[in-house]
């Protein structure tokens, strides 16, 4: 706690805070236009954050996290269009409430359960973050290696599309990170002869035509499109206390989701707000109303949704493992500013993960206030037509990525990724697993190669840690549970089966 | 559940056919890394295990790509699927590849110094202005102002500002 206080006047500090009320802001308004996406802005910033020092960089971007995550509410409520994919299934019941005249209501629950869901989450990243980052100091090199494999299976598994295609995309991703100098013997390999691949792959160009390029090329594909937006009564946007008091059980209960959900590394807002949604659901004594406009429904996806943000900070900044694909990319930002991620984080810099946990708690708080204040005016930039958006939009991944090294080379890797990233989500291959795998990658054949150079070449301290056989075969279960269900009685599967067409989501 | 697009199978199969083909190719390139021997696998298995993995996954793929796509066809018409199962299929193809191949002489003209930067990002982003949108006076003169201003201002807030550079 001691550490939170002395890192509190760094984050206050008025520098700190024009960070944070820029990455808010930018969040809120990026996450709110369709076809933008946190993700990309993230992953746009990073290279731009190059000149300031880790601190600032990573107070940025986390308060653009929170922005982006809480964003996504107003264009699902007010237009059925989510701003990001946590929002999916805010629009369930936003849009159904906007369109019977209550849009201030909804928004404004919306707002409540996110700030609600980003506080109760945070107590979480507090109190488990300094425990776990101990036991993660008792990990050797096959616990990570199993780690990563779990990680991978696991969001492989709950990515949208079969488990075939989020294995295949996860893969891919591993190869693409095997590309360059060799992490054991610096032997060059993969570069086919080309000079420029003998230091392989860049992550951010990777990233950022993997996301925000496939993005505008799907976008422009669609057909650029404007909407115009429902009027937004502000003062509806204000609950009462009686308000919240009926909703607290719902509250609570769909923090702790998002939070855990966000736990589960390469898992992201979406699941948490589905699974938190359902639960809302079931245990609702007017199950009837969700879809059609229950104030229940919207609680429930907007306050798991951004609990899943610090959730996903936890193995972050514990583990060095990313609880989602903007951690991944948050990830990427530490080891660009020399931050070495992982259990060791809490000793060799300190100042940085404490700015993380500290500023995820003062950008809840700025959500809070600007988006119930400034709500109708992000509202009026929806209206910007795509057309105005996308050029700019693409001009900038091109800027972003030539500012990584300054090279050429860079940008045409961002459009090589973005044209593969574009041909997977219209195969409807995902893109989450690929994403883990360039990230992880290097990290889980270092791992690997490392014990077995320790253990003299042999693999079965694989199976004989306990932790690493624990992660193992939890990675068999989540490959073999699509085969289990099939052994359940039909009448369930169908259930099930519809259940889950119900609540479908892109990732 | 709506059957599956067409389009979207067929896209599927050739995408799974040139990641069969990547992984050969990969499988091949990784046996010329250099191996100093002093761990037990050295700089080609991993790549190697991968390229396999991703050959076998693409030709599963493939198989399951076109035989749907066959029963679809003995099924007679489809209803497009939705974007959940992959099957919406882009539907402004000129527009996307106009755009991109805008995208290109545009980065061409960067990394080979055909031009400035400022004049080659005024003109790309009001092209692409001009190619997504109404081609109409007031229309023409949006997209240029957009790519003037964005060109002026990208210049200044990357050189100034942000202290990064910019293609020359």
């Amino acid at each position: 706690m001691s550490e939170l206080l002395q890192a509190l006047p760094l984050i206050l500090a008025p520098s700190s805070l024009m960070l944070m009320v820029l990455g808010v802001v930018s969040g809120i308004v990026v996450g709110a236009i369709p076809g933008l996406t946190g993700t990309m802005l993230i992953a746009l910033t990073v290279p731009l954050t190059f000149g300031m020092n880790s601190l600032s960089a990573m107070v940025l971007l986390v308060a653009m996290y929170v922005g982006s995550i809480s964003g996504g509410l107003i264009s699902a409520t007010l237009m059925n269009m989510p701003g990001s994919p946590s929002s999916v299934i805010t629009t369930f019941d936003g849009y159904p409430m906007a369109r019977s005249g209550k849009a201030g209501r909804a928004v404004g629950w919306g707002i409540y359960a996110s700030f609600v869901g980003g506080v109760v989450s945070w107590l979480f990243l507090v109190g488990l973050s300094v425990p776990l980052a101990r036991v993660a100091l008792t990990f050797g090199s096959f616990e990570y290696f199993s780690m990563v494999m779990m990680a991978l299976v696991l969001i492989a598994a709950v990515s949208q599309g079969s488990m075939l295609k989020g294995l295949l995309s996860g893969f891919l991703g591993l190869l693409v990170s095997t590309v360059g100098l060799d992490p054991i013997t610096a032997s060059p390999r993969l570069d086919f002869g080309l000079p420029n691949l003998i230091a392989g792959f860049h992550l951010l160009p990777v990233l950022i035509g993997v996301f925000a390029v496939s993005q505008v090329a799907g976008d422009i594909a669609r057909g650029p499109t404007t909407v115009h937006v429902q009027r937004l009564p502000v003062r509806d946007m204000f609950m009462r206390l009686s308000d919240l008091k009926g909703q607290w059980v719902n509250l609570l209960r769909s923090s702790v989701i998002g939070t855990w959900i966000g736990i589960l590394p390469g898992v992201g807002a979406n699941v948490g707000s589905v699974v938190a949604y359902t639960v809302a659901k079931n245990a609702s004594r007017t199950p009837e109303r969700f879809g059609h406009g229950s104030e229940e429904g919207i609680v429930a996806s907007e306050a798991a949704n951004n609990a899943t943000v610090c959730g996903a900070l936890i193995p972050l900044v514990t583990l060095g493992i990313p609880g989602s694909i903007i951690d991944a990319i948050l990830l990427g930002a530490l080891v660009i500013h020399n931050v070495q991620p992982g259990p060791l984080l809490f000793k060799s810099d300190p100042e940085v993960v404490y700015a993380i946990i500290t500023s995820a708690f003062v950008a809840n708080l700025m959500m809070f206030g600007f988006m119930l204040a400034f709500t109708p005016w992000v509202a009026r930039v929806m209206n910007i037509h795509q057309r105005y958006l996308l050029p700019a939009v693409m001009l900038f991944c091109i800027l972003g990525a030539f500012a990584v090294g300054n090279h050429m080379f860079d940008v045409w890797v961002m459009l090589a990724f973005g044209l593969l990233g574009f041909a997977m989500v219209a195969c409807g291959i995902p893109l989450a697993p690929f994403v883990i795998g360039v990230v992880l990658g290097p990290v889980a054949e270092e791992t690997l190669r490392a014990g077995l150079m320790s253990s003299a070449g042999d693999w079965s301290p694989l199976v004989t840690r306990p932790v690493s056989a624990a992660f193992l075969v939890l990675a068999l279960l989540l490959l073999a549970w699509p085969y289990l269900r099939l052994l359940r009685p039909a009448a369930r599967r169908n259930r099930d089966a519809k259940a889950v067409a119900a609540h479908g989501v892109e990732d | 559940m709506s059957n599956p697009d067409r389009t979207a199978l067929l896209a599927t199969a050739a995408l799974s056919a040139g990641l069969m083909a990547v992984a050969v190719g990969v499988y091949l390139e990784a046996g010329r890394a250099f191996d100093p021997g002093i761990d037990v696998l050295g700089p080609a298995i991993v790549p190697r295990v991968l390229s396999v993995a991703i050959a076998a996954l693409a030709a599963a793929l493939l198989v399951a790509s076109v035989v749907r796509y066959r029963k679809t066809r003995a099924t007679g018409p489809t209803t497009p699927g939705t974007a959940a199962q992959g099957g919406a299929p882009p539907r402004r193809w000129d527009t996307l590849a106009a755009t991109m191949a805008a995208t290109v002489i545009y980065v061409l003209a960067l990394d080979f110094r055909w031009l400035g930067y400022f004049p080659a990002t005024a003109a790309y982003v009001a092209l692409l202005c001009l190619m997504l949108g109404p081609r109409d006076p007031r229309g023409v003169f949006a997209a240029v102002a957009l790519g003037v201003g964005l060109s002026a201002l990208t210049l200044f807030a990357f050189t100034r500002f942000f202290v990064t550079g910019l293609p020359q």
